[in-house]
């Protein structure tokens, strides 16, 4: 737990091995797969964190609150923090828009997928089946 | 000595760091009206949720015009800072003090409403502190306090790599870059910029070997505790590890760049007690 301005400045300072899988997303526009070499690091960052976020924000929103709701409670004013559901529904119009800037004709479609890969032989290697994300679905 | 014309030589050196930060978030689309934010992503910072108890995150998400006239109000305080101490305002204390405030209040709901590091706005929160200040001698004593701030920050960051164990693990880089660089090296492995990469993470040494540099970089800041005397070098080391950075891992840390006048001007003395003269006297001996 930090208190802006006093933060934990460690990046990357935990223990990671080769042997770790990655998981990697990716976003198919109109059928056809946005490339990240075709994008820049910001952008490729946006995909891969808004889609890792996303359906795992509303869980932690939760537990955050119930932890911090525990030391706010000697505090005045407010007691519940406040929490920020938002559907499926909300969260596929704003990312289409989003890609809308990467794709140069009209989103028709918009799908992602998530998969899991491993270092093996020199190469980053498939580990598992790619999985659709059911949250984003536009067509 | 540390006078008024290296006050506002430091102001203006950070303004222009802040302006091609600000350049920065606006050309990668990322200021709050960009975002146009849909929901938050809360995270364990006590100051983050007291100013989210406020409700303020959501009237922001619900009102386009407050997103860019907060955005505005970032680009535009700074500048009128330093317009303030160029003109030797009396305003200009309290506006420092505003810039403070402010910005603390901005890149927490920022990077509540996005995805950026709340690490990369450090130097917009502490900088403009140093200008609070209205005596000389009271400007050298922030300066130096906010000089070991940063060094402490830096020096941390090594240190935290001791702690948690990254800088004895001999893979450590190899698998760190698959991770920032996991996409591109999956979708396009023939890529000029993939190729580099994949070739360091089969050389798990020669990547550990710049894991332990950049650790030494950070820890080598410890030094500039105790002397003044390296900070020139220090300066360098700093900058090439923000630039090393950016090449290899694709994380852009230029904000940072703006501590960099901390230790060019380090080694000028402290300013005499205002109605004394700055000429010394045998006489004092």
């Amino acid at each position: 737990m930090v208190a802006t301005p006093v933060l934990q400045f460690g990046m990357y300072s935990g223990k990671h091995l080769l042997t770790d899988s990655i998981v990697v997303y990716s976003v198919i526009a109109n059928n056809k797969k946005i490339e990240p070499s075709q994008i820049s690091a910001g952008e490729n960052d946006f995909i891969q964190t808004y889609l890792e976020l996303y359906p795992t924000h509303r869980e932690n929103n939760s537990l955050i609150s119930a932890i911090l709701n525990k030391y706010l409670g000697v505090m005045p004013g407010p007691r519940q923090l406040p929490e920020h559901p938002v559907t499926d529904k909300v969260f596929t119009e704003w990312f289409s828009k989003k890609m809308q800037a990467l794709v140069p004709e009209p989103i028709q479609s918009l799908q992602a997928t998530r998969q899991q890969f491993i270092w093996i032989n020199k190469k980053l290697a498939p580990a598992g089946i790619v999985s659709k994300l059911d949250f984003l679905d536009a067509h | 000595m540390l006078t008024n014309t290296h006050k506002q030589n430091c102001l203006f050196y950070y303004t222009a760091c802040f302006a091609v930060s600000f350049a920065l978030l606006f050309g990668s689309n990322v200021l709050i009206h960009q975002t146009a934010p849909i929901f938050i992503i809360n995270r364990l910072d006590i100051s983050l949720n007291l100013l989210l108890l406020t409700r303020i995150g959501d009237v922001v998400m619900g009102t386009a015009w407050l997103q860019i006239l907060l955005d505005v109000a970032y680009l535009l305080l700074p500048l009128f800072l330093l317009w303030a101490v160029l003109k030797q305002s009396r305003y200009q204390y309290a506006l420092a003090f505003v810039n403070v405030v402010y910005n603390i209040g901005y890149t927490l709901l920022l990077t509540s409403l996005s995805a950026l590091s709340m690490e990369w706005f450090i130097g917009c929160i502490l900088i403009p502190a140093i200008f609070t200040v209205k005596k000389e001698q009271s400007f050298y004593f922030s300066f130096h306090c906010l000089r070991y701030l940063f060094i402490i920050i830096f020096f941390s960051a090594g240190w935290w790599k001791i702690r948690a164990g990254g800088v004895f693990n001999p893979e450590q880089m190899s698998a760190i870059l698959l991770r920032q660089h996991g996409p591109l090296l999956v979708s396009d492995p023939d890529h000029w910029y993939a190729s580099f990469i994949l070739k360091m993470v089969a050389q798990p040494h020669l990547g550990y070997l710049l894991y332990l540099l950049g650790t030494l970089a950070e820890l080598s800041f410890f030094i500039g505790i105790f002397t003044r005397k390296w900070d020139r070098l220090l300066l360098i080391i700093l900058l090439l590890f923000i630039l090393l950075d950016f090449l290899i891992m694709k994380i852009n840390y230029f904000p940072w760049v703006s501590f960099g006048f901390l230790f060019w001007y380090s080694k000028l003395k402290e300013p005499l007690p205002a109605g004394e003269f700055q000429t010394s006297s045998p006489l004092k001996n």
